[in-house]
């Protein structure tokens, strides 16, 4: 039968809620808190994902879903008016240059249309995209590369070859677009419709497509209706539906849409923070709404007394709950969120991204909100059920005495001094007192992760990886990791002697480098047969074994021409001390090793070559003269990351020769060159070394300085954003500490009154309950140093311990700086609340309950 | 001799015109060694007269005089400790402290003054209280009467000059009330204890030496006076 006592139950509940003020604040402030970590932990992996992706796009140069680059117009068309054609952008390829300035990095004339400038993050920031026949659209690069200013109106002259046809020719910019780092590729130049028309008159893209050059061919870049997950099966229906052969129109997919792998690390992170928050927050809410039913043990005794049922009890306790999340929980939303935007550029920076504001994110408010309103509701459960099953009779006898653990006897004759009395008093309540406990050193541990994992970042073993002097000069595409270094030839002699002029400069060490050529044969040739084996295997299981043999032979023959590319570096002497140090196998001679005869092999995936073993190299150099060397050993080539091309190939492996065997070379490319330099002198040095290199586009440096200032940057960023959080999960413990010591006094307010009715002065009152503060901060830091320093060892060396940047340090400057702040507030906060309470005389406070 | 002394004592609360005047004016004299019971109905003003008596009030005007010493101007600090040293208090509601056991119950005075316990002395009241039997149990698994026997011992513990008890029966079943009376008439003869009872019921007022009953903030009758 319903019974019709909504209104009862709200009235009750209303009436609880409003008299339990201060629980209502601390149950404000820790929804709020709660609500604004978990908030901020949503927008800020949100924001990240959606800027890694946005970076991904400007990655893969546009923000459509697909490409079909080498279309005829007919074929454009066709696709075009496919139903499942979202939206699209057209552009024609007239031509690629690969001349002049372009010799580093390609330059590619096209047309294109609004949607697809605008697809390709093309547009013109400054002009207009070409209309008549001299004009021309570019990105800011080139107009940067030519020596021109970013201006329109500036004459541009090219000179390029279409279908065997060269022309020369000047072009006005009608417009230009910001370059931008992530945008590749960097040498896009738009031309007009008119002027590709004439151009491409009797242009066959139809045959140009067959890798004659692409030129006149269609790109289409376009965004198809549907989900993304089925882009693939809606882009062949396309196919099918137009008849387009798919190998020759070259499908390329935007990889930024295909994140899988790093959304779940994203996911993952956000997960972990999430649960410690919402476990830190579970402790502080459960406890006050625990101390709250406690407390009000009389009254709901006395409401179970006059017929309240046991679910109706539990009713008015989550009403209460719910009333404090309606207020606490849009607060919260709105700081977390704002926290996370105040957090986010922070983090994105750090992490290279450019930094994109994050939307208003319904999901994030949603979020927020449910887990916020899940956990009060979970924290609620425990002290509602308490409140439900609260015996009519032993509570309305129940009194803070009562609230002792169950033991009968207390052995002992030492009598009572107040520092026992102390410790006793903390175990009256063993629940209150773990949680307090749990919740206070919850944040304490993670403090003392996130302060060793600063703490143990290890600039020098961070550096090792970077430079290994004061200076490294190398080709300005050298310092770009994104790519591999290929030789460039562009660090000569001439400047390295001149830097060798500068005073204070010790010494110069080159590494040279160059792609080695070795014949496949013998053990090389079975690893590489191998390997080729099992990928064929992989994509067609099918295949019968004589097929594999034929396949291989012919991919070896034809394919690698039977050589394999080896990455080969050559160490001046300053960096054998360095081989001599990493060498993983075999014993390092000095001088045999100079002597020209032998080779130190580093990255070798499978073993192919052992110490003892004799190696063949051939360069493009000198007719591809060949040289034999006798392996020396084995070096750990992770450890001389610094001296490196940043990449690595297979099939292949890597290795190092000294100098001399490069010098021996017509052209050698020196890759980098490290100065050493005085100390004194390096202030000087960074100076004049960026003069000398100011007009030289093609070859830069780095400082050590450079270095460990971007480094201590990222440091302190990540440092911002760990302690931030921590310090609201600290401050959740703290309140926590603060709520059950205030409400802890409030209650004994009578047998504080009964002690010093006989006996006990304010002061032996005030040392009793700053003793039992000073307890809990005892047993918290007895779980901080043994739990905490265990678990931050464990976790902080787990994360860091393959970490090129990371030394495990232990440290006692979290405890030292914890601990002083906790037992200060230990030792004010219960002599400000005894203050408060013992205002009344003894009469009165004794009176108050009885 | 007298140990106990008030002179026109007088306590109001509030302020004009609804001052409540709950004792006004008593002037009252307790030997040593005398048991006396304050009868009178509840508001008469016997609790607060008893409070003044132990140093848990102070007077609005007038004087305590406690073993030949003022109370009435010490601070509360003074009083604290006047009250552990001199005074035994015995309550309704026996406030025991519920983490400490019997024997740490009844010398818990002692140890708060910083002193040495008189363990014979203690033994002594334990044995003479029967108590000797729980002196390890702790309070809240004792019955209301033999919670209130440790609650007279621990005001005894301090051999205190007065034994102030408020109700100390009003808890009690007949039974153990009985008890509990016998015990504190025992510690009267036996010990020479002075004590004022506060009691609002006749019948065990009657094994009192004296009767003091007090209405609307005065002093009454004497009864009983030798």
């Amino acid at each position: 039968m319903r019974n019709n006592n909504q209104a009862a139950i709200w009235k009750l509940s209303r009436q609880s809620f409003l008299a339990n003020k201060s629980r209502n604040i601390f149950g404000i402030i820790a929804i709020v808190l709660t609500t604004v970590l978990i908030t901020a932990v949503f927008t800020i992996g949100i924001s990240l994902s959606d800027g890694m992706q946005e970076m991904m796009i400007r990655k893969y140069g546009r923000s459509t879903e697909v490409d079909f680059q080498y279309l005829t117009e007919d074929e454009a068309k066709a696709v075009a008016e496919h139903p499942l054609i979202e939206e699209y952008g057209l552009s024609r390829l007239i031509t690629v240059i690969t001349e002049g300035v372009f010799r580093q990095e390609q330059g590619e004339i096209h047309t294109a249309d609004e949607n697809f400038a605008k697809f390709t993050f093309s547009m013109p920031t400054t002009g207009q995209l070409p209309k008549e026949e001299n004009e021309i659209a570019l990105t800011s690069w080139i107009l940067d590369v030519m020596n021109l200013p970013r201006e329109l109106g500036k004459e541009v002259h090219l000179d390029f070859e279409v279908a065997g046809t060269p022309y020369s020719m000047d072009f006005v910019v009608s417009g230009f677009w910001d370059d931008d780092i992530n945008l590749h590729p960097y040498g896009i130049m738009y031309i007009s419709d008119i002027l590709a028309d004439k151009i491409l008159e009797g242009v066959n893209p139809e045959e140009t497509r067959l890798g004659k050059g692409y030129y006149g061919v269609t790109m289409m870049t376009a965004n198809i209706n549907g989900k993304l997950s089925q882009l693939e099966e809606n882009v062949d229906t396309i196919l099918a539906d137009t008849g387009i052969d798919a190998d020759m129109v070259g499908i390329v997919y935007n990889g930024a849409y295909h994140r899988g792998n790093m959304d779940s690390g994203i996911i993952l992170a956000m997960a972990l923070a999430i649960a410690i928050i919402l476990v830190s927050g579970y402790l502080l809410i459960y406890n006050i709404f625990y101390i709250s039913v406690m407390r009000d043990v009389r009254y709901y005794g006395l409401l179970k007394t006059v017929g309240t049922t046991q679910k109706q009890l539990m009713r008015i306790v989550n009403f209460q709950a719910f009333m404090l999340c309606i207020i606490a929980i849009p607060v919260g939303l709105i700081f977390g969120y704002l926290l996370g935007i105040v957090l986010i550029p922070v983090l994105l920076g750090f992490l290279n991204i450019d930094y994109m504001p994050a939307h208003p994110n319904l999901w994030i408010f949603l979020l927020g909100a449910a887990l916020s309103l899940i956990t009060v509701l979970i924290s609620c459960h425990g002290p509602a059920k308490k409140a439900g099953k609260i015996s009519p009779i032993e509570a309305v006898r129940y009194t803070v005495f009562a609230a002792v653990s169950p033991k009968k006897m207390k052995r002992g004759k030492k009598g009572a001094r107040i520092y026992r009395m102390a410790w006793s008093n903390i175990f009256r309540s063993r629940k209150k007192a773990s949680v307090v406990i749990a919740s206070l050193s919850v944040g304490l541990v993670l403090f003392n992760i996130v302060y060793t994992v600063v703490g143990s970042f290890d600039i020098n073993k961070f550096l090792q990886g970077y430079i290994n002097g004061d200076f490294l000069i190398a080709d300005t595409d050298y310092f770009n990791h994104v790519k591999p270094y290929v030789p460039s030839y562009t660090l000569n002699e001439d400047l390295l002697t001149d830097i060798s002029k500068l005073e204070g400069v010790k010494n110069i060490a080159r590494v040279y480098y160059g792609n080695g050529f070795t014949p496949v044969e013998g053990k090389i040739k079975d690893v590489l047969k191998e390997h080729l084996r099992e990928e064929l295997l992989a994509d067609e299981p099918s295949l019968a074994e004589e097929e594999v043999e034929e396949i291989i032979e012919k991919n070896i023959s034809d394919g690698y021409e039977n050589k394999m590319v080896s990455q080969i570096y050559g160490f001046d002497s300053y960096w054998l001390d360095k081989l001599e140090e990493n060498m993983l196998e075999g014993s390092f001679d000095r001088e045999k090793f100079l002597s020209g005869k032998y080779i130190l092999i580093g990255y070798d995936r499978d073993d192919m070559l052992q110490t003892g073993d004799m190696v063949t190299l051939s360069f493009y150099d000198k007719d591809g003269e060949k040289r034999t060397y006798e392996v020396m050993g084995k070096v750990d080539f992770r450890k001389l990351n610094s001296l490196s091309a940043h990449f690595i190939t297979w099939p292949g492996f890597s290795a190092y020769l000294p100098s001399t065997e490069f010098e021996k070379l017509s052209n050698p490319d020196i890759m980098s060159a490290t100065v050493i330099a005085d100390e004194a002198a390096v202030g000087n040095l960074q100076k004049e070394i960026g003069m000398m290199l100011e007009n030289n586009s093609e070859v830069d440096f780095r400082s050590r300085n450079n270095y460990i200032e971007e480094l201590k940057s990222d440091n302190q960023k990540t440092a911002l954003i760990g302690f931030t959080l921590c310090a609201v999960i600290l401050l959740i413990g703290i309140l926590n500490f603060v709520n059950t010591t205030i409400t802890n006094i409030f209650s004994r307010k009578h047998e504080l009154a009964m002690y010093e009715s006989i006996g006990m002065t304010a002061g032996q009152s005030k040392k009793m309950l700053v003793l039992e503060s000073l307890y809990y901060m005892v047993l918290t830091m007895f779980v901080f140093v043994t739990m905490g320093y265990g678990i931050s060892y464990y976790s902080v060396n787990a994360v860091t311990k393959n970490s090129a940047a990371y030394t495990y340090r232990f440290s006692f400057a979290p405890f030292i700086i914890c601990f002083p702040i906790l037992i200060l507030l230990a030792c004010v906060l219960p002599i400000n609340v005894y203050g408060s309470i013992s205002k009344d005389t003894v009469v009165q406070r004794l009176r108050e309950i009885e | 001799m007298v140990i106990l002394k008030t002179e026109a004592l007088k306590k109001y609360y509030g302020k004009e015109p609804n001052v409540v005047k709950a004792l006004d004016g008593v002037d009252l004299e307790v030997q040593e060694g005398e048991f006396v019971a304050v009868v009178g109905t509840s508001g008469s003003g016997k609790s607060t007269l008893l409070h003044m008596l132990g140093g848990l009030d102070k007077p609005t005007d007038g004087k305590v005089i406690v073993g030949g010493k003022d109370i009435s101007g010490m601070t509360d600090e003074q009083l604290t400790i006047f009250r552990r040293r001199n005074v035994g208090f015995v309550f309704q509601s026996y406030n025991l402290v519920p983490i400490l056991n019997v024997y740490e119950n009844i010398v818990l005075p002692i140890e708060l003054d910083g002193n040495t316990v008189d363990q014979d002395y203690v033994e002594n009241i334990i044995e003479t209280l029967g108590l000797s039997e729980k002196k390890n149990h702790l309070p809240n698994n004792l019955s209301g009467g033999q919670q209130q026997r440790v609650a007279i011992a621990r005001a005894l513990a301090t051999k205190p000059s007065i034994l102030l008890a408020d109700e100390p029966t009003g808890n009690l079943d007949t039974k153990s009330s009985q008890d509990v009376l016998g015990v504190l008439k025992m510690t009267s003869t036996k010990f020479h204890q002075t004590i004022v009872m506060i009691t609002h019921n006749e019948q065990i007022a009657q094994l009192a030496d004296r009767i003091i009953r007090i209405e609307d903030g005065k002093i009454v009758t004497m009864e009983g006076w030798i």
